[in-house]
């Protein structure tokens, strides 16, 4: 039995990666509006962000919208295939 | 509010299958109208709407029926009115396909019912002798179709199976109303219409009963 992936396995990280799972590779979310899904704190949020990008599963676009800047979130093709196996092992278990 | 990030705490494996239905609940909630409200106003319009008909149409109610089907009129354009606002303010801070799949299924309603009107003004037109009730019971029959197709491409578009069956019935209870006459088209419609709907906003209501995400750590 392969050990679940660690970056996925805690209760924030797991819950963005749902998220953005949901939403699915062709559409992103704004910072604010993730932020209101999971009821996070910026700082909590951006660090789990932080983790997530570097590990290559999410990616951060910049846009202007109207004169403000605004980050948007989106899943990347690795991070659906890790959350796909992380999914597939979690089942194995219960 | 604390911005200090908890550790990550290990998950229980249940623990785990329940914070990704919830975020997957939570999610759909937040990138979509609330579909319950909408079919809920929808059942509303078309009880008041096809009532008014209706009983223009049978007599229990004193007013013409022309006057009653610009009542209608306003009330079908209430409810779309609140639909697309619904629809933009839930399409807000998400960009990509689902974007832009709602927009165009919004905006593939307007283009039905814009065309709808047109189609009105130029029956009333070309067929001026004709009884008013007669050329109601067939602009009515237009617009349902045009509900009808529109729930069931959007079932298609949304992957929502509650939708296509509401599509289907309506294009059903359609075919019956236009065999049974104008009379009782507006009273299968005064009737049919908030059924449907109804059952539909409470079938939505129960879908969407599922737990909420737990405060973030």
């Amino acid at each position: 039995m392969a050990e679940l992936d660690p970056l996925i396995h805690a209760d924030a990280r797991l819950r963005v990666m749902s998220v953005l799972n949901t939403l699915g590779p062709r559409n992103s979310v704004s910072f604010p509006k993730l932020r209101e899904i999971l009821s996070m704190t910026a700082g909590n949020l951006s660090t789990h962000l932080r983790k997530l990008e570097d590990a290559g599963y999410i990616s951060q676009t910049k846009v202007i919208e109207g004169r403000s800047p605004a980050t948007y979130l989106g899943i990347t093709a690795t991070g659906m295939a890790a959350f796909d196996t992380y999914k597939k092992q979690l089942m194995e278990l219960l | 509010m604390n911005s200090i990030p908890a550790p990550d705490q290990p998950l229980d494996p249940r623990a785990a299958l329940a914070s990704i239905t919830a975020a997957e609940t939570s999610t759909r909630k937040s990138i979509g109208p609330n579909v319950a409200v909408l079919y809920f106003v929808w059942a509303a319009a078309y009880l008041l709407g096809y009532g008014l008909l209706q009983g223009s149409t049978a007599g229990w109610l004193p007013l013409p029926f022309a006057s009653a089907l610009l009542i209608g009129a306003v009330i079908l354009l209430a409810a779309i009115v609140f639909s697309a606002w619904a629809g933009i303010r839930s399409g807000r801070q998400i960009r990509g396909d689902s974007r832009f799949a709602g927009m165009a299924y919004g905006m593939s309603w307007m283009a039905g019912f814009t065309t709808l009107a047109v189609f009105s003004i130029a029956l009333f037109t070309l067929l001026p002798d004709a009884e008013p009730e007669t050329t109601g019971w067939l602009i009515n029959a237009v617009a349902i179709m045009i509900v009808a197709i529109m729930y069931m491409a959007g079932a298609a578009i949304f992957h929502d199976k509650p939708m296509f069956v509401l599509g289907a019935c309506f294009a059903v209870v359609n075919i019956a109303g236009l065999l049974a006459g104008p009379t009782l088209f507006m009273a299968i419609f005064a009737l049919a219409g908030p059924v449907l709907l109804g059952a539909a906003g409470i079938l939505a209501l129960i879908m969407a009963r599922l737990p909420a995400i737990p405060e973030a750590e």
